[in-house]
């Protein structure tokens, strides 16, 4: 018996010991059991041999197996999932982005209570719709409206500003009359007086047509100075409009004009005008009425401490435009 | 009690059933999978590492593998099939790489296996004596098969459990080692020849 052969014996014995040989492997066996009888020990050996091996104990896996396996499950699951995250591109996009917030937020937030901070600091006291309140008004709510006067309104509707300069020899009674025509026109509570080495000065701010009256009132003046001039500013501010020997009436429609320009050209017109009439002027003061007394003053009427028929001075509306004008009166050079 | 012993009711399910819930991500599933194939996939295992720690770890990771990866499998083979090529082939890597078989020498043994090479011999000598099955059963007796069935090659080794331990078809055997049924038949027959070999060595 070759060694091929008896490779085939073999396996048509495991066939067979298995139940998986056919009717043709079945035939030819019982043919070579006849020639050969220890064959069939051979087959039954080899099905006993199977047997036994079938018949082996059963092994048990280990108690904890199941949980080991679950929790390896649970543990790859997780590293799994935390490696996948940082991996992917839409895990590294939230990522950034969430870094990115965080970093921002870490910057805008100190930035912004320091801004607050900052503002609050410097933020101006009043702002926006805050309602100005003229010393007029305040007082006049403090029941104090007599006083208003004492600080005069600054902002004025009428571009009137001027001064009206006296030179006279006789500085303390031309001061004497100014006080007292003031007084006479219930102006005293809307002039601030003051004394400046030789000039004495009026400051009055009133309507026009209040120091029109006072004006007038103080006519006779001017038959005892030795010069009268009208200061405005021009429209510019820088220059100084001056007109000579200027007349009550002159001053009167200067303190009526509503209009800068107008008031400027006024003005010039009556500067250059009184420059040309300086001779008429001389000669009209030579010849004009004089209200001298006895002294040698101008008769100056007596103040009147309580008042006359119009003694109390009548309340200036305050909303009422107003105008200035500063009275200078100096000591003429001898 | 384990939490997976509690779901042993369910291993009544067929295994395609049971695969669904698996990819369903239903752990109990899982667990019923695992409690169902456990042993079996143990003592295989063990029979061709002979190693009972080797063995537990190699289970282990058996089952990891399998339902780690239990949403690609389209159903092709059977789960049973799959779960065993996945167990033997991490079985034979295992073994190549890590350890050579170093079968026990039969010289050790004590007394009880003089014993039981009597019994054994008696077993496969006469075909009225014992029962196989109630000589398999003793421990000095499956010790020596174990043993002989490790000095086996280990493609005869494998196929040698997978059908006389496992009692795999010849086309299951084909499937889950990816071989020819001619082959698993060949290799089959060499393997009980030299076991036969062996064995008649060891009780001569």
């Amino acid at each position: 018996m070759n060694e091929n052969h008896k490779i085939e014996i073999e396996e048509l014995l495991n066939d067979l010991a298995d139940d998986q040989a056919t009717d043709r492997q079945e035939t030819e066996f019982k043919r070579l059991a006849k020639h050969d009888p220890a064959l069939v020990d051979q087959l039954e050996a080899m099905r006993r041999q199977k047997e036994l091996l079938n018949a082996l104990p059963i092994e048990s896996a280990p108690a904890s197996l199941a949980e080991e396996v679950r929790s390896a499950l649970e543990r790859k699951l997780i590293l799994g999932d935390v490696a996948e995250s940082e991996r992917t591109l839409a895990g590294a996009s939230h990522l950034l982005l969430r870094r990115i917030l965080t970093i921002a937020a870490m910057l805008l937030l100190p930035l912004g209570l320091l801004s607050f901070v900052v503002y609050e600091i410097l933020k101006p006291a009043l702002v926006g719709s805050a309602v100005y309140v003229s010393t007029n008004e305040t007082l006049a709510q403090e029941g104090q409206e007599n006083l208003a006067a004492v600080t005069p309104v600054p902002d004025r509707d009428l571009p009137f500003d001027g001064i009206l300069t006296f030179k006279t020899d006789r500085q303390v009674a031309v001061s004497s009359y100014v006080e007292k025509m003031v007084f006479d026109q219930g102006l005293i509570n809307f002039t601030v007086p003051s004394r400046m080495a030789d000039v004495m000065t009026y400051q009055i701010t009133a309507p026009p047509e209040k120091i029109t009256t006072l004006i007038v009132s103080l006519g006779k003046v001017w038959s005892h100075c030795r010069a009268v001039t009208l200061s405005i500013a021009d429209s510019s501010g820088g220059n100084v409009i001056e007109i000579p020997y200027v007349q009550t009436e002159q001053i009167a429609v200067l303190a009526a004009e509503d209009n800068r320009e107008m008031l400027n050209h006024l003005a010039g017109q009556y500067a250059r005008a009184n420059e040309r009439k300086d001779t008429l002027f001389a000669k009209e003061e030579a010849t004009g009425p004089r209200d001298i007394g006895l002294d040698g003053y101008p008769r100056l009427a007596m103040p009147i401490l309580t008042g006359n028929n119009d003694s109390t001075p009548r309340a200036i509306d305050s909303s009422q435009p107003t105008v200035r004008l500063r009275i200078h009166i100096k000591q003429s050079a001898e | 009690m384990s939490y997976f012993h509690k779901h042993t009711d369910n291993i009544s399910l067929d295994d395609s059933t049971l695969v669904r819930r698996c990819q369903r991500g239903d752990s109990d599933a899982m667990s019923c999978l695992i409690v169902k194939y456990q042993d079996r996939v143990y003592n295989i295992i063990l029979k061709i590492c002979q190693n009972h720690d080797d063995a537990a770890e190699l289970t282990q990771d058996t089952f990891v593998k399998v339902l780690e990866n239990i949403s690609s499998f389209r159903g092709k083979s059977s789960f049973y099939t799959w779960l065993f090529r996945v167990a033997v082939n991490h079985t034979l890597n295992y073994c190549k790489r890590r350890f050579k078989l170093s079968p026990v020498s039969l010289d050790a043994e004590n007394d009880q296996f003089e014993e039981g090479k009597g019994k054994l011999a008696a077993v496969l000598a006469d075909p009225n004596g014992v029962d196989p099955a109630v000589v398999a059963q003793q421990k000095e007796l499956s010790l020596i098969i174990v043993n002989l069935i490790g000095q086996l090659q280990q493609e005869h080794r494998v196929v040698l459990v997978l059908r006389d331990i496992e009692q795999m078809s010849y086309a299951e055997i084909a499937e889950v080692l990816r071989i020819e049924t001619g082959t698993v038949k060949s290799r089959l027959s060499r393997a009980r020849t030299k076991l036969r070999e062996l064995l008649e060595t060891v009780l001569t």
